[in-house]
């Protein structure tokens, strides 16, 4: 039966941003036992079938682009595969580098890697269906629906459907608030030409995620940091982001920076149970005057940056008129050239997606052992670290379409960041 | 598949079996049946979560049904009223034809009697012009563009058929000025409907168009020596003065209107 959905805003959004990233985002978690294939095959399917943007193919109509709803078999989008624990870092990081056309009958790949008793779980998703935050509630999803499936039987077809429009972030405000938040036409691109190191576009530039791990014990220490100067976690790593970046780049110190931080704008919604997983997600610019004397001085400047923001109520909602306008008033292709106009990616930017609740991703009582979660591999000179958070040890990344050379720059930086934190930690 | 069937079953136990409840249900069946082949085609195995799937995909089966009983029924209104039209229509034409040829044949007077088969279509082309103007009217609310002009059509219709009524039939000298007093009572009507319609911006138009039809009428009457061309012109100042007359009705309507609205909110 012949089906189509909607292409909503951000849909569209994200397919205009493939001139600055690849639009895949990228799960890894390892267990310490073999996960039932069958039923991990079974849920998945469920889950295409509650959300059917995963099995579409996105038709890049020139009046009104939308998903048509294919027909698939689940082999092509879920491999399983036994190796050798040797094998485990290149095949994942083969599987997670490949790239998901949007024309693809499917928009999500998932692998199963066995290895010695244990399984690693890779997840590649388009971007265009869902965010950070709602592949954070996927997971869980499936997980709980993994497990009441295998433990007691019970059918695994408990997941959210529902709206994917952008205007579900209206839904909770008064008649007088929503009223003023849909006329937030204000363009708040960031216009910083700061960028991050990196060598120019050459022929041998491939995909690549570089990966860096915080202790547990310097996560509780940024927290206590954090505390003390009235500054969250996700300020703090800020704070680091800035001190490593102004020494790996050579900014001058007295150079006002900006890096745009990656928001959930569900935090407008109270009750999203009635929305479908989708993309909500918007950018607050987060400048600090110069680089602080101290880290302490640069998380100073951090902290007041954030809280201007917060204190808005309509914090991220800002420009979405203006691209509702943009896509209404003339067909897709023209809007996409009239925005690309407006619109600036930022070069820096920073994407905290949170915590990994071990707990919710534990399959038959098998707790994940590891996992991160990463966003879209930018193509140069755009960057974006990401963070995740899994028993308190942070995994940051940097998915980057760049060569050996940017490799090592990659690498340089999570050393800098490193050495932040260690300031951070003495302070 | 004896899922599906029970299922259907079920949902319909109190209904009574007709020949349309039957037909529907085959074809929730075909479309189950496609459904379910289709999640075995993606690799779903288990048959009850198959099942699950579909049946969520159709709740309330009973309810549909009587909803889509209901949509055909106004559907088959529709097409009924769409029938008559177009037979009462096409009636109307022959209807003209016939007694077109039975005058023609009867009085020999060829050169006049065509009159009334041109009669007959204007008539059904004013008919059906106002009653589509009516109709898009309806759908948007509003007297909006398309249906005004089907309006000033219908009004140069019948203004060109009195003309050649009175040159033909009756020859009245200067008939002509027929086609000049077109077009204020095209305005009248024009003027009068999208004031109905349009409260806000029909105003417009009605201060846009009594001048001009004061000025239409001064120069018919002129011409028809009904009133002197001098001082008559002072009844297109008067026109004007028929502009801030209702200008100020509509201001003090307006004041009073919020006065009553002010008064209840305080209450």
């Amino acid at each position: 039966m012949e089906r189509r959905l909607n292409a909503e805003l951000w849909d569209k959004m994200h397919y205009l941003f493939r001139d600055f990233n690849d639009r895949m985002v990228h799960l890894e978690l390892h267990y310490d036992y073999e996960i039932n294939f069958e039923a991990f095959r079974t849920v998945l399917i469920c889950f295409f079938e509650k959300a059917p943007v995963f099995h579409s193919s996105f038709v890049d109509n020139k009046v009104r682009p939308y998903w048509d709803v294919r027909a698939y078999d689940i082999d092509d989008a879920l491999i399983c595969k036994h190796i050798d624990d040797s094998e485990v870092s290149g095949e994942v990081d083969a599987f997670l580098t490949q790239y998901i056309p949007p024309e693809s009958d499917l928009q999500m790949k998932v692998a199963l890697f066995y290895h010695g008793g244990k399984t690693t779980v890779c997840f590649v998703e388009n971007h265009m269906c869902m965010d950070g935050g709602d592949f954070k509630y996927f997971i869980s999803a499936f997980c709980k629906n993994y497990n009441d499936y295998v433990q007691q039987g019970i059918l695994p077809l408990n997941f959210k459907e529902g709206t994917r429009s952008y205007e579900s972030v209206y839904s909770d405000f008064t008649p007088a608030q929503e009223k003023m938040a849909r006329n937030l036409y204000k363009n708040v691109c960031a216009k910083d030409n700061h960028k991050f190191p990196l060598t120019d576009d050459s022929e041998d530039d491939r995909s690549f995620i570089a990966r860096r791990k915080l202790s547990e014990e310097d996560f509780l220490t940024l927290k206590q940091v954090g505390k003390k100067y009235g500054a969250t976690v996700n300020d703090v790593l800020v704070a680091a982001y800035f001190d490593a970046l102004y020494n790996l780049a050579g900014y001058n110190p007295d150079d006002s920076v900006t890096i745009s931080c990656a928001i959930d704008l569900r935090r407008h919604i109270k009750d999203s149970s009635e929305q479908g997983i989708t993309n909500h997600t918007a950018f607050m610019q987060c400048r600090i005057p110069r680089l602080g004397d101290d880290i302490i001085e640069t998380l100073k400047y951090v902290v007041n940056s954030a809280n201007l923001f917060k204190k808005d109520k309509f914090m991220g909602l800002y420009g979405l008129p203006l691209l509702r306008f943009g896509y209404k008033i003339l067909p897709h292709a023209a809007s996409e050239e009239i925005i690309k106009i407006g619109y600036s990616n930022p070069l820096l930017a920073m994407s905290n997606i949170g915590i990994l609740d071990h707990k919710a991703l534990a399959l038959e009582g098998h707790e994940p052992t590891d996992g991160f979660m990463t966003g879209a591999v930018k193509y140069k000179p755009y960057v974006l670290l990401s963070a995740t958070s899994m028993k308190n040890v942070i995994t940051l990344s940097m998915c980057v379409r760049g060569n050996d050379e940017d490799k090592k720059i990659v690498e340089r930086f999570f050393d800098l960041y490193e050495e932040s934190v260690a300031k951070l930690k003495k302070s | 598949m004896n899922n599906f069937l029970e299922y259907i079953d079920k949902s319909f136990e109190k209904m009574k079996e007709t020949e349309s409840l039957y037909r529907y249900k085959q074809k929730l069946i075909a479309e189950m049946t496609e459904r379910a082949n289709e999640l075995v085609a993606a690799g779903l195995k288990d048959d009850k979560i198959i099942c699950a799937i579909i049946m969520e995909e159709y709740p309330d089966l009973a309810g549909k049904y009587k909803s889509s009983v209901k949509e055909k029924a106004t559907m088959k209104k529709k097409t009924r009223k769409g029938s008559i039209f177009a037979v009462g229509t096409l009636g109307g034409i022959f209807g003209a034809v016939c007694l077109f040829l039975a005058v023609s044949f009867l009085t020999g007077a060829w050169g006049k009697t065509w009159m009334i088969l041109l009669g007959g279509i204007f008539a059904v082309l004013v008919f059906l012009f106002i009653t589509l103007s009516g109709r898009l009217t309806k759908k948007s609310g509003k007297f909006g563009f398309f249906s005004r002009v089907l309006c000033a059509a219908s009004v140069i219709l019948i203004a060109t058929y009195m003309f050649l009524f009175t040159t033909v039939i009756v020859p009245v000298q200067g008939s002509w000025i027929i086609f000049i007093l077109a077009v204020p009572f095209a305005m009248i009507f024009d003027m009068l409907l999208s004031y109905r319609f349009n409260k806000k911006t029909g105003i417009f138009s009605v201060l846009l168009y009594i001048p001009v039809i004061f000025t239409l009428f001064y120069v018919v009457l002129g011409i028809g020596k009904v009133i002197p061309w001098h001082p008559g012109w002072l009844l297109i100042l008067f026109g004007i003065f028929v502009d801030f007359v209702v200008v100020g009705v509509r201001l003090l309507t307006g004041t009073r209107t919020d006065e009553e609205e002010d008064t209840w909110s305080e209450d």
